[in-house]
């Protein structure tokens, strides 16, 4: 057997199936990016159009992320805690005496959805209530324990990435980044 | 020279395919990993794993007792190995319906009542409703329109009063029929050939024996070989593969993005989106699963029975083996909905070989199925650490000493009352009120050993138990 013709055949073949495999991957990575370029032109024409300003740029990058396994400190409920960061993302719970004790990255990683996304979602809850939506000062991706529904007892609990839009007023609204 | 050069060339070669090839699959993965949620799950691989389960529905409906009248206002009452009769009246039902001349006569309570009193008769009793038309569909027996009028029983029965019949009752609903074959077929007789049930326990009506006219059945005395019976709960590594099993099943490709909430006790809730799916692992064992189904048909009695079985065997639960020494026979079942949704809510009792396992509280495994769906399921399962069996039996505490030497109790629980009352009227009081009493083994939570016990179960389902040889109450389910 000819090894040196086979390798050069074998290196052609490699180098071809990169150069499509590397094309599509990069390709899909910048459709992704276009999309939510796009979404997020089309939402500040939204927010244009019914009268509310976005006082921040909206975040275009993609990116995906895992659930994170959240331990509360139950020594600590004077709400002393230090604000706990997971990477760059902060860690928000609705417990604010609570202190988190630790995290823990879940295994696999999701892609979230965008901020155009939480934008939207957030004006549909203030047209389902009623309510004219508040300019928006300020979008943040975080993590976010939802205890709204639970009591003190919760010892250990599951923060999901969240979009955290700052209102006019103070006020905060979050979305589930995961679209749930 | 260019010896030299041409191995380094191929030196050279050699190297840019390891990258390449490196390069490949780092390629190919980043790009999977785009659209992909991380690793492969079975459940993905295999969508139907439910489909693949096979289930014996029949296997689990069994009566809750097989009564003989001796025709002298004696009884004798069989709790085990009931299914082969059961079966062998169905064989019967089958051949009236396709009888052309069969006849079917609706009659009163009354002259049911006389018919397995005042005669010698065999009356199957189930604890449920079970629907008349889908018990039929079910067995493809032949279609028969004048069986129509028949919704649901609870009991069938076969008479001396008239040995060509068959008695089909709904206690519940209070309506009573009779099936007579056109021709003069025994049915009694063929129903109670080769049954040997002499060796019975003798039963007369509690009314009988301890006066009143409560016509429920009580036997005169008991022998028993039940032990104590040591027990654990579901271990945390024993119930960890249920758990994993369970959670990939019902979760999928979601689980690794479910919520996860453990509280201080240890329980443990698995939530998928706003509590569309909430499974919940408790320190004691007890798994609990809460699904919001769609609209969907339902799939009748029998459809729903099973799919409970099928969820329970496809999931880890229980798969119809008796690797625990603990099978399970369907022990209640009442209707259920939620706004448009209707279906079964489906209670199974456990049988540690023929010796029913009562619960305290609750049963160990309750399913509901709403439109064909599972909805809930409650699964508290335990295994036994069994020892020989004593093949010497012990006189039991007489069941009508076990209500008179306990009725005060059973009156101040049953009534709420802690004030002293006319002793004859909590007696009379407690008298009417037994609907049931007979031996089984009795988990109390606190106990580590199944004890024996007479069951005691009054009006409304509220059950008292007694220790069987000395008749001290052990427990009570609220």
């Amino acid at each position: 057997m000819d090894w040196t013709k086979a390798k050069n055949i074998l290196i052609i073949a490699l180098l071809i199936t990169n150069a499509i495999v590397g094309t599509t991957y990069a390709l899909r990575l910048q459709e992704t990016r276009q999309v939510w370029t796009a979404e997020a032109a089309h939402a500040t024409e939204y927010f244009d159009a019914i009268g509310v300003s976005l006082n921040t740029e909206i975040p275009a990058k993609p990116v995906k992320l895992p659930v994170l396994f959240v331990r509360f400190d139950p020594a600590t409920e004077d709400g002393s805690g230090e604000p706990v960061y997971d990477g760059k993302y902060r860690v928000e719970t609705g417990r604010p005496s609570a202190a988190i004790a630790s995290v823990r990255r879940g295994e696999n990683k999701r892609q979230i959805s965008s901020a155009s996304y939480a934008l939207l979602k957030y004006a549909a809850a203030m047209e389902a209530r009623g309510e004219a939506p508040q300019n928006i000062d300020g979008i943040e991706l975080l993590y976010l324990v939802d205890q709204t529904e639970h009591d003190g007892t919760i010892s250990e609990d599951t923060a999901v990435p969240a979009w955290k839009l700052t209102l006019a007023g103070g006020e905060t609204f979050y979305v589930n980044a995961y679209g749930e | 020279m260019r010896k030299d050069r041409a191995s380094q060339i191929e030196h050279l070669k050699n190297a840019v395919l390891v990258v390449l090839f490196f390069t490949t699959i780092l390629l190919l993965y980043l790009l999977w990993s785009l659209d992909a949620q991380g690793r492969f799950h079975l459940p993905d691989i295999i969508p139907h794993r439910e489909a693949q389960v096979v289930i014996d529905v029949d296997g689990a409906i069994v009566p809750d007792a097989i009564v003989y009248g001796m025709g002298d206002g004696s009884f004798r009452i069989r709790n085990e190995k009931t299914a082969g009769i059961y079966r062998r009246s169905l064989a019967h039902l089958s051949s009236m319906r396709g009888d052309s001349g069969v006849s079917v006569t609706e009659i009163s309570e009354e002259q049911y009542a006389s018919s397995i009193r005042m005669y010698r008769s065999l009356t199957i009793d189930f604890a449920y409703q079970i629907p008349f038309a889908e018990l039929c569909s079910h067995y493809d027996m032949p279609f028969s329109t004048v069986m129509n009028s028949i919704r649901s029983f609870d009991a069938l029965a076969f008479s001396d009063a008239s040995p060509e019949s068959l008695f089909i009752a709904d206690t519940q609903r209070e309506q009573y029929y009779r099936i007579q074959a056109s021709d003069e077929a025994d049915l009694y007789a063929a129903m109670i050939e080769s049954d040997n049930f002499s060796e019975l326990p003798i039963c007369y009506t509690i009314g009988d024996i301890l006066g009143g006219d409560n016509r429920r059945l009580m036997p005169l005395m008991a022998e028993s070989s039940l032990e104590p019976v040591r027990w654990r709960e579901e271990g945390e590594d024993a119930s960890l593969g249920m758990r994993h099993a369970l959670l990939e099943s019902l979760f999928g490709e979601n689980l690794d993005f479910v919520r996860r909430i453990t509280d201080h006790p240890g329980n443990v809730t698995y939530m998928y989106g706003y509590g569309q799916k909430t499974l919940t692992h408790q320190v004691d064992g007890v798994l609990e699963y809460k699904n919001e189904v769609s609209d969907a048909k339902g799939g009748g009695f029998f459809g729903d029975l099973k799919t409970a079985l099928t969820f329970a065997a496809a999931h880890g639960i229980w798969n119809g083996s008796d690797e625990r020494d603990i099978r399970f026979t369907l022990a209640e079942v009442d209707a259920a909905s939620a706004g448009k949704q209707e279906g079964y809510r489906f209670s199974f009792r456990a049988k540690l070989e023929e010796n029913p396992l009562y619960y305290e509280e609750d049963f160990p495994l309750t399913i509901e199925v709403l439109d064909g769906q599972v909805s809930y399921c409650r699964s508290d399962l335990i295994w036994t650490e069994r020892t020989a069996d004593s093949l010497q039996t012990k006189q039991a505490h007489d069941p009508a000493n076990v209500i008179a030497r306990n009725y005060s109790h059973i009156y101040h629980t049953m009534s709420g009352n802690p004030l002293t009352v006319d002793q004859d009227v909590a007696f009379q009081y407690v008298v009417s009120a037994v609907r049931d009493i007979r031996t089984g083994l009795v988990r109390i939570a606190s106990d580590e050993w199944l004890r024996p016990a007479w069951v005691v179960e009054v009006e409304g389902g509220r059950r008292f138990y007694f220790s069987l040889y000395e008749a001290l109450p052990i427990g009570a389910s609220r």
